[in-house]
Parts: structure tokens; sequence; C-alpha cells
């Protein structure tokens, strides 16, 4: 019988709607285990107990009385320190944000409170989600990077202080330190999750992204928080279907898309092997295969993320940077200043070019169910003071096309490993059904040594 | 850095970018801005070596 803080989120779910699991216990279960960990991990900034206990004791009544708020009913979810928390703490792992309580939920914080969730706590962010390390250890070696800028919550859902929590992605701050953490990283298509009360890197590149154990619960928390919200601006109009649904009729063979072109070249021997190595089981189990080739418009698409980033960063921090710039962290602070010296027309053509990168990506994916590529170019890095290398996830996210993270094996010095999915804009559903399917045949539930 | 032109070099760009971070915020904060000085320039040559579609706009949230 396992440890409550051992369910995944829907396992938890649907044992609380069997009313075999008190809420009481599993957010009892969770807080053990966060103060058993924390000294060790540093991945939560702020745990309010008492309401967490007060919000469980009442789902737990209504639980009882066979009343169901929703999909999460009972279950404690994870937030990067990034997301508004009325009356709650919301400091961007930054000084400049240090005291800053926001009067209102993100919208993907009310929508998890409508559904039943149980905000658990704040998880360590990298400073304003960029590039400054976090005080977060790597549960898989403590001299390795746990990747950022989503650190705490990677690192909460890898060592099971909680089975679900929310990052951001604006280059590859979700699905890298998913994969340097062995855990599952979804970020969704652009303006498929609102980014209303998410403090911003930059407004045009931001995504919610949510880190969980399963593609089953990825499924299950971006059902909870889909939709198109009028305070976000680049909120999708698109309808939102049954994820779930749509995951278990997709969990077939899929037709996969390989690229070799610059994946190859950028890897590790040992990372390319590991994706080539997973490609054959997943092909021996019926998946069709097909090479692709990256348009040339990829060619410009890292420096077209860079500037967009830097600009729109600067742009946001513009007033807190002329009065208390030496409060900023050394990397946040020079990107935002990189973005002061970008000259208006430079913007204007990243963002063209932009676009013309999305329409050929989709081109690019339309033949097949899904494209795989390593999920990282090596494992997490055994330094501290970088948060890693993006390059593998910059793509998709400044495309918008969805993607997926799942884990692939564990690297000699037993470091985890992962590929990662992505499909059309708005077809989650087929890309879930693909990583549930690849999941199941690769067989991999990674757990680092120590937090098993 | 209204006269950035398309056709600029890296070393160009460079020289551009670091004038007006001195002009911002000083010598030593330029100097120490160096690293990401190339960065920037290096980004903003890759972006001048595409034409864009003359029909193509922005994408901004998409």
């Amino acid at each position: 019988m396992p440890q409550p803080y051992e369910l995944t989120v829907f396992q938890a779910s649907q044992q609380i709607k069997e009313k075999k699991l008190s809420p009481v216990d599993l957010a009892q279960s969770l807080l053990e285990r966060i103060d058993a960990t924390e000294s060790a991990l540093k991945a939560w900034v702020t745990i309010d107990r008492e309401e967490v206990l007060t919000t469980a004791k009442q789902l737990e009544e209504e639980a009882s009385q066979g009343k169901s708020r929703g999909l999460l009913h009972g279950v404690p979810v994870g937030l990067k320190d990034i997301f508004y928390t009325a009356g709650m703490k919301t400091a961007a792992g930054s000084k400049v944000y240090a005291d800053f309580v926001p009067d209102f939920d993100a919208t993907s914080v009310a929508k998890i409170k409508e559904a039943g969730g149980i905000i658990l706590g704040k998880a360590v962010t990298t400073e304003f989600a960029t590039s400054d390390p976090s005080p977060t250890f790597n549960p898989w070696n403590p001299e390795h990077t746990p990747g950022g800028s989503s650190s705490g919550s990677s690192v909460a859902v890898a060592t099971k202080t909680v089975g679900a929590a929310l990052g951001s992605q604006t280059g590859g701050s979700t699905c890298r330190p998913a994969a340097y953490n062995g855990i599952v990283g979804l970020k969704a298509t652009y303006g498929r999750i609102s980014r209303y009360g998410v403090v911003p890197v930059s407004w045009s590149l931001d995504h919610v992204g949510i880190l969980v154990r399963t593609v089953e619960d990825a499924a299950l928390m971006l059902q909870v928080m889909s939709g198109e919200d009028e305070n976000d601006p680049g909120s999708a109009s698109e309808p939102v279907p049954d994820f779930l649904k749509q995951m278990s009729e997709h969990n077939r063979a899929p037709r996969i898309g390989i690229i070799s072109d610059y994946y190859a070249e950028k890897s590790t021997p040992e990372v390319w092997a590991n994706t080539q190595d997973a490609i054959k089981q997943l092909k021996d189990a019926g998946a069709k295969v097909a090479k692709l080739n990256l348009p040339d418009s990829f060619k410009t698409a890292h420096s077209a993320q860079r500037i967009v980033m830097n600009v729109e960063c600067a742009a946001f921090h513009e007033q807190f940077h002329a009065v208390q710039a030496e409060d900023y962290g050394p990397r946040v602070r020079s990107g935002m200043e990189m973005g002061m010296l970008v000259p208006a027309t430079k913007y204007l053509q990243a963002q063209r070019l932009r676009r013309q990168f999305r329409q050929d990506m989709v081109q690019l994916v339309q033949p097949v169910d899904v494209v795989l590529t390593p999920a990282i170019p090596a494992p997490a890095p055994k330094d501290r003071n970088t948060t890693g290398d993006a390059s593998f996830q910059v793509p998709w996210t400044t495309s918008g096309l969805p993607t997926v993270t799942i884990p692939s094996g564990l690297s000699d010095d037993g470091m985890p490993l992962a590929v990662q999915l992505g499909a059309l804009p708005f077809e989650e559903g087929k890309l879930l059904g693909a990583a549930q399917w690849c999941q199941g045949v690769l067989g991999l539930e990674l757990s680092p040594p120590n937090y098993t | 850095m209204a006269n950035m032109k398309p056709n600029d070099s890296v070393e160009k760009i460079v020289v551009q970018l670091r004038t007006e971070a001195i002009r911002l915020w000083g010598e030593q904060r330029a100097t120490e801005l160096e690293e990401s000085l190339q960065q920037t320039a290096q980004q903003l040559w890759d972006l001048g070596q595409v034409t864009p579609h003359r029909d193509l706009e922005p994408g901004f949230y998409q």
C-alpha cells in the first residue's frame, strides 16, 4: 500500500472520489514529506500549513457527502512563485518583488481552486523566471543543476512532495528541468492556458507549464486550466476538448517524425545514442518513423527568441530598473539591458521571423502525429552556476507549438535523460496520447535514489 | 541606434551597442556587459541575414 504522498494526481483524485483517501491525510502526508526533504532540496519558498489543512478539511467534508468540485477535488498542487495568489506573497525569486502580495489569483490558480485543488504552496523560481540559478538542489545529485527556471516545481514533483506543480516556459523553463529531474513536463500551445496573473518574462513567449510524474496527470491538469480568458490578450478562443478522452483515443502507435540535423550535432554521443535507442524501441513496438528536415527559418529561431524575450523583459522591468537596477541578479539585469539597446525595427523583424518559423513548423509537423527529438543536449550539468541549455526547447516555445517531455533513461553517471514530443497547435490530445503510448513502451518512471 | 543597418557586420553592431550602453549606463557598466553585447550583436546580425517576405506581418500572440 503506497503512502499518500506517492500517489499520482489521477490516483489521488480517484481514491478521494471513492472515499478511500482523505484529503486531510493526503495533505498531511505531503507536508510531512516536505518536512523530511526540504532542508536538502530547497524546493519551496512559501507554505501556509494552516490554510492547506483548513481547505483539506472542508473538501474532505464535501467528499464525505458525495460532493465533488471537479477533477482535482482534495488534491494539492504546487505553484512556481510567479503565479499570483491572493493574499499570499509572490516574490518571483526577487528582491524587487520581495514584498509583493497580489490581491487576486492568476486565472490558472483560480481554475485549480474551482476544480477542488488545494494550493500546497509556492515553489522556488529562478529570479523572475530567467537564468540566474536558484538555491534548489537536484535530487539525483546535488552537485548538478536542477535546471530552471521552474527549479522548485520540478524538484518538488520529482521527490514526491507534490503530485503536480505549475511552471512556466519562455525558452525552456518547464521541459528542461522536467528532463533534468526525470519527470514529465508539458508546455501546451501558446494561448491554451491563460497567462493572466503570472509575472511575465516576455508576454508573447511566456507559456504556463505543467510538471507531473505521468502523462495522464499532464492531461488532467491541462483539462483543469485550459480555456479562453478575456484578461489574457494572447488567450486562444479554440474550444477545449476532453483531453483525457482524446489521450485514450490516441494512445496507440503514432507516426513519428525524426529530425537529425541540428539535434545530432548538438547532443552528446550519450544523449544521441539514448534517443536512437528510444526510437528503435518505439519502432519495434509499431510506431511508423519518418525523417524530417528543419525549415530554413530554423536558422534564426533562437536569435529571434532571444531578441523578443530581452526586449519584452526590458519593457516590463523598465521602471523598476530605473530606480533599483542593483537589486537584480546579473543575468536577468544584463538580459533586460540588452533589450533596452535593441532598435524597435529589429524587435519587429524578430517577430516577423517568428511568425514565418511558426508557419514552417506547422508544415513540418503536418505529415506526422508527433515529432520526436532529445529533450536536452546533455544531462543536467555538474555546475550549479548554470540552469543548463534550453536550446532544444526554444524552437517549440518560439513557434508556440505544444510539446511534452518524458524520461528516456539514465546517463552513465546516473542523471536522467529524456525525449520531447511536439505536435500541431491545439492538438494536445493527440500529443498526450502519443506520449502516453511512448511512456508505456519505454516503461520508465524514474525516481531519484534517495527519494523513492 | 537609429543608424543600425541590415547589412552591418557583427563588429559594427557591437560598436553601436557599446556606444549606446555607455551613454545609458556609463563606461564601467558597458564593460561589464561586454559578453552580452557580443551575443546580442550576433543575434541582431543573424536576423539581418534574412529578408522576411514583404507581406509577412509580425506574429506577437501566436
